[in-house]
């Protein structure tokens, strides 16, 4: 099957800032399958954002792209120009950004933040946009979804804004949705309703799912495949519950142990945080990115770095304990 | 509802604070007006002491001042030493010409900067946003004082507008033809006026416009898809509106005392000219009165502004509704 994503060696820079020649992703690859759930763990500082916002080609003015190549559907994405990608953008791969409280204008009425989505895309009448914003309210669990529709944010919940938000992704029936945090900020019950939905408008709409998050008990609901970020690189990808339960970097492993997730045994592990600190990319020093905080290291992690070693079924990972 | 109750009682608190404190000031100077006519040896002391007992100026400061607040209540703002008129009408008149001057700038400027301060934000660090930039940065450091005397010099060697006043002596009488007369002395201080307070207006502007384009919600508006155009005029520019209308009750405030130069430098007859007078003249009631006058121009600005806010930001209108 064709993957619906597919990104290869994909590199972003920040040159602008203080911090000026930063590489937030570094050769980042990998795939993503027509209805497929792809969840992506690390800490915060990873370049998981970048990534989302690369994909969707909207990253901050101090970013570019040096080289890779994102294509989706079979069309690449980079360097397409800017009206045809605006047409992509909330159409075909919809962006959930990280704070639904941030994210729409407190000025103007929820229901014209979600049909003026459709309009975008579609040469649709004034009153057309509005019956398909409505349905896309309800369909996003929204019970009440004409009081809503009139609402101003500051008036919502935030479990209601983040449904309001995801009624804004999902109006113009992408192919894939992007989410990144996107249950952060909403305490676990909340969260669980979300991802409850997110779930069955997969399984209604045959959507595929990039979700982006550092906690790992969210991505076992959600993700069928799990990449693991950091600094910048994927260090390790395999499915979900493979990952999860036996992770193979030392990086997975040490992450895990911060988040706890029942096990399959029904143990919880001991909470254990990793030492030291998500290095600056910046003053990177040769060999592995994870080397200085790894307590497996061996000779060769400070000198060389590692090349993508593939276990076993589809499972890779980034370190040289897995090299033949 | 409540909010602007509370803003309309707010600014009634500055109101007599601003009456207190100028009172308490002009009364705490040494000297008045009468002191000055003591020196004057055509008028006899008597008069000067029947004066001195009509005016009250021979009781304490707090029974002054109660009796000005009684008067002022009674629409009486005192009167003038130095104009032996009542001060309300004589403020009247001159502060219509203020205003004449003033509001048109006000307005000229604010139609420059907006659009200008829009379309540099859209352009920000590109050719058009630089030149907007340089532009209104030479405006800035260069004085109003050298702004004015240049175009009055400009307009004195091209005979096109006159470099003074604000009407001609032999006008011919005649409605059409007074206006005329009025808006051609009022061109060269009104664009000095304008040019003077544009690069601040300009600056607020671009600087809300970037701090919107820049906002969470509209770098989720740009990965939605929607366009530029959209989400410049209909999004951007009203979370920008927010700051920009604060400034703008502000602006009520400095119009004043930045027209006040301009009035004297161009003589034009406004109320800074008289008031600048009129402390120097210890007239004390046309001071406060004239304090008064800027302090009510200050507080009706804001209440504009206020009101605008209100009309434009839900979360004041309707507040959370849960
Ligand atoms: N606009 C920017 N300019 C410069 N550096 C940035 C910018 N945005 C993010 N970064 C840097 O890129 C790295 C990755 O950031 P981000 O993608 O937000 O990570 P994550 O989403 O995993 O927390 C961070 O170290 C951050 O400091
Ligand atoms: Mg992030």
């Amino acid at each position: 099957m064709e993957p619906l994503l597919k990104v290869e060696e994909l590199c972003v820079r920040y040159v602008s800032g203080e911090r000026s020649d930063f590489r937030a992703l570094r050769n980042i690859g990998f795939e993503i399958y027509p209805g497929e759930a792809v969840g992506i763990l690390g800490e915060s500082g990873g370049g998981k954002s970048t990534l989302a916002r690369a994909i969707v080609g909207v990253l901050p003015a101090g970013a570019c792209t040096d080289c890779g190549s994102i294509r989706f559907q079979g069309r690449e994405l980079i360097g397409l120009p800017e009206g045809e990608m605006r047409q992509i953008r909330g159409a075909k791969i919809s962006l959930i950004p990280q704070d639904p409280s941030a994210a729409l204008n407190p000025l103007l009425r929820v229901g014209t933040q979600v049909s003026e989505v459709v309009a975008a895309h579609y040469d649709w009448s004034k009153q057309r946009c509005r019956e398909a914003a409505k349905a896309a309210l309800r369909e996003a669990g929204l019970e009440n979804p004409l009081r809503i529709y009139s609402a101003f944010p500051h008036q919502l919940s935030g479990g209601q804004l983040q449904r309001v938000v995801i009624a804004q992704a999902l109006a113009c029936r992408p192919a894939l949705l992007i989410a990144d945090e996107a249950t952060a900020s909403l305490d676990t019950t909340t969260q669980a309703e979300i991802l409850r939905l997110l779930g069955f408008l997969r399984g209604t709409l045959g959507l595929a799912i990039l979700f982006i998050s550092h906690d790992p008990a969210v991505l076992a609901e959600i993700a069928d495949r799990i990449l693991v970020f950091y600094a910048g690189e994927i260090v390790e990808e395999g499915p979900a519950p493979d990952v999860l339960n036996s992770a193979l970097h030392p990086y997975s492993r040490a992450l895990l142990r911060c988040f706890p997730i029942k096990r399959r045994d029904g143990d919880w592990p001991v909470l254990k945080a990793i030492a030291g600190n998500s290095p600056d990319i910046h003053q990177r020093m040769p060999g592995c990115v994870f080397e200085p905080r790894c307590e497996e290291r061996i000779e060769i992690c400070a000198s060389h770095s590692p090349k993508d070693a593939f276990p076993c079924g589809g499972r890779r990972v980034r370190c040289f304990r897995y090299e033949q | 509802m409540k909010y602007l109750l509370r803003r309309l009682l707010h600014s009634l608190a500055v109101l007599f604070g601003i009456s207190l404190l100028s009172f308490l000031f002009a009364g705490m100077a040494p000297g008045t007006y009468l002191d000055e006519m003591q020196l004057n040896p055509q008028i006899s002391p008597a008069t000067i002491a029947v004066l001195r007992a009509q005016y009250g100026m021979d009781r304490p400061l707090p029974v002054r001042y109660l009796r000005w607040l009684n008067s002022v209540a009674h629409g009486d703002w005192g009167y003038s030493f130095a104009y032996n008129l009542p001060v309300a009408p004589l403020i009247w008149r001159r502060a219509k010409n203020t205003l004449w001057l003033t509001l048109p700038a006000t307005l000229l400027a604010w139609l420059v900067a907006i659009p200008l301060g829009v379309f540099a934000a859209n352009q920000s660090g590109r050719w058009g946003d630089r030149i907007a930039e340089a532009g209104t940065s030479t405006i800035l450091v260069v004085p109003d004082l050298i702004l004015a005397l240049a175009l009055m010099i400009a307009a004195v060697h091209t005979r096109t507008f006159p470099a003074g006043g604000m009407s001609s002596v032999n006008v011919q009488k005649g409605r059409i033809a007074d206006i005329h007369d009025l808006l051609w002395h009022l061109t060269l201080p009104l664009i000095t006026l304008a040019l003077g307070i544009l690069p601040v207006f300009f600056r607020h502007v671009r600087a809300g416009m970037l701090e919107a384009l820049a906002s969470p919600s509209l770098q989720a508006a740009r990965a939605l898809g929607l366009p530029p155009s959209r989400i410049l005029f209909k999004h951007a520019l009203r979370l920008a509106a927010n700051p920009v209308l604060s400034l703008f009750g502000l602006s009520m405030a400095s119009l004043l005392s930045s027209s006040l130069l301009i009035e004297v430098v161009m003589s034009w007859p406004g109320l800074g000219a008289m008031l600048l007078e009129a402390i120097l003249a210890r007239d004390l009631y046309l001071v406060i009165g004239a304090v008064m006058f800027s302090t009510l121009l200050l507080l009706a600005g804001n209440l504009i502004a206020d009101l605008m806010l209100y009309t434009m930001d839900p979360r004041i209108r309707i507040g959370p509704s849960q």
